[in-house]
């Protein structure tokens, strides 16, 4: 699976700097999302994440990377939507004790391979859990750039209310811009359902991949299983594995 | 158990768990950060793998493996007495595969990046051998209380 | 992150604790520029070119090691010592890192 290494815009080193916490506002249970202003912000490419490193009084480092959720439209910020962890030790912080108006040393934005810039090619997005994170940046980079091009959404989740950006996705898809979002709950579906309702496998990535036609741009990101599942889903349906970028966020997510 | 040994000795998953087990609490000491105390593990002793297993004299060093391609080494001494075992449980659960299981050596007294998650064995062996991370800059040795880091600590 | 049929759960593979080569981005591009992720590298052991995004990426324990994608042999080691930066790149035999421009 070879693809030639795309071009990559020139810019200078990307060093250590302190961004303020400004907001926090939770999206489901165990998500928030968390908005920060580096002391030098600099325009990202939607996928693309920040380091986050915490120091404690002793010196020990715990260092994690966060996808940005937000679009580069929204000058001098950015969001991170972090997923409370069992034993995390960065998101433990970020949930249990960052209130606005504390700092945070980040470093970015950081990550050539999976961006994506507004077009009008083909878009498929598959996520799961907090993968979905970096998908909801290409969509509001979609949306403010004003694409029409034909762009879908295969989200996995457990439970209704794990859901992250649900609202805004209805939103989006009730845009009628040429995105459509499809939800699978995987462990409890609510009453009157009609969405899918079970592991995403190759027969569901064929009936939604159809129709965006043979080479759609394609982006998956999520737990290390289920991107697998996914990628190879993909190109058993006959999506070309060069056109696949993968983002794998580990077991349990970020 | 392979390498300088009289004949190499291997157990299949069910014999290691019909070994004799203890409990073991111990201080941990990973190398990027600070130290974990009273730790509670349980396992079989290396002192018990080495019972029916027969030495040879030139054997000096203790190179631990794990699949693909991870080593650790140690010298001999390091791994008798009471000094090591290999964990079967932590904190009285299975051992998770995050954190090396379903087994891995433990040796509280270095560094824990010589206690090789997922161990495979153990070789004995005349000459040292530094071993995954010994060879690219960390301490040979790694005795945390003497700070042996980084070679050249 | 789903719940498993009992059936298929026997023990985890320690593969599934890998994230991936856009996990080590920050460490990379401070050394090979904005294109690290996007360099294509020859495995040495078993020939096969991925992007690097594609390498399995531990970064938990004391240094950064990136693995084939294909043979699981280990592609690129990282450690960052006190006062020097060690670098192993044995396990990857080409780098084709592009270079900036629009």
């Amino acid at each position: 699976m070879t693809d030639a290494p795309s071009p990559v815009a020139r810019r200078g080193p990307v060093p250590w700097q302190v961004a303020t916490v400004t907001a926090i506002r939770p999206e489901t249970p165990t998500v928030t999302s968390f908005t920060l202003r580096p002391a030098e912000w600099r325009p990202h490419v939607a996928g693309q994440h920040y380091d986050v490193r915490l120091t404690a009084e002793d010196g020990y480092q715990a260092e994690r990377s966060y996808s940005i959720a937000s679009a580069p439209e929204e000058a001098g910020q950015i969001d991170l939507t972090i997923e409370l962890v069992p034993d995390g030790e960065v998101s433990a912080y970020f949930h249990e004790v960052i209130v606005p108006g504390d700092l945070v040393e980040v470093r970015g934005p950081i990550g050539g391979y999976f961006s994506w810039r507004p077009g009008e090619r083909p878009l498929l997005l598959a996520g799961g859990g907090s993968g979905v994170v970096p998908l909801m940046a290409m969509l509001r980079a979609r949306a403010a750039a004003g694409a029409r091009g034909p762009a879908r959404l295969l989200y996995s989740a457990r439970e209704p209310d794990e859901v992250i950006y649900h609202g805004e996705l209805a939103r989006f898809a009730a845009a009628r811009d040429g995105f459509e979002a499809f939800f699978t709950l995987t462990r409890r579906q609510p009453p009157g359902w009609t969405g899918y309702a079970r592991r995403i496998d190759r027969e569901m990535l064929a009936e939604v991949a159809r129709p965006l036609g043979t080479e759609p741009d394609v982006y998956v990101c999520g737990p290390t299983r289920l991107v697998e599942v996914v990628a190879d889903g993909l190109v058993a349906v006959g999506v070309p594995a060069a056109r696949i970028r993968t983002e794998r966020f580990g077991p349990t997510g970020t | 158990m392979t390498g300088l040994v009289r004949s190499p000795t291997r157990w299949t998953w069910a014999e290691f768990r019909g070994l004799p087990a203890r409990d073991f609490t111990a201080d941990i000491h990973c190398v990027t950060r600070w130290s974990k105390l009273d730790t509670r593990w349980r396992g079989v002793s290396v002192d018990t793998l080495l019972e029916g297993v027969e030495l040879l004299p030139e054997a000096r060093f203790a190179i631990a493996f794990a699949d693909p391609d991870y080593t650790t080494n140690l010298p001999l001494p390091d791994l008798l007495n009471g000094q090591a075992f290999v964990a079967l449980e932590y904190d009285g659960a299975p051992l998770a595969p995050e954190h090396g299981g379903p087994a891995r050596l433990v040796v509280p007294n270095r560094y824990f990046w010589k206690s090789a998650k997922w161990v495979r064995g153990i070789t004995f062996a005349a000459d040292d051998a530094p071993g995954f991370w010994e060879s690219l800059g960390y301490h040979n040795h790694g005795d945390p209380f003497r700070e042996e880091r980084y070679s050249g600590d | 992150m789903e719940h498993a049929d009992p059936a298929e759960v026997e023990r985890p593979d320690a593969d599934d604790l890998a994230l991936d080569g856009n996990a080590a981005a920050g460490e990379l591009e401070s050394l090979f520029g904005p294109g690290a992720t996007v360099s294509l590298a020859t495995c040495a052991h078993c020939g096969t070119e991925q992007a690097v995004a594609r390498l399995g990426t531990w970064s938990r324990g004391p240094g950064l090691v990136l693995r084939c994608c294909a043979c699981g042999r280990v592609a690129i080691r990282l450690v960052r010592a006190p006062t020097v930066l060690h670098l192993d790149l044995n396990g990857v035999t080409r780098l084709r890192i592009p270079s900036g421009g629009r």
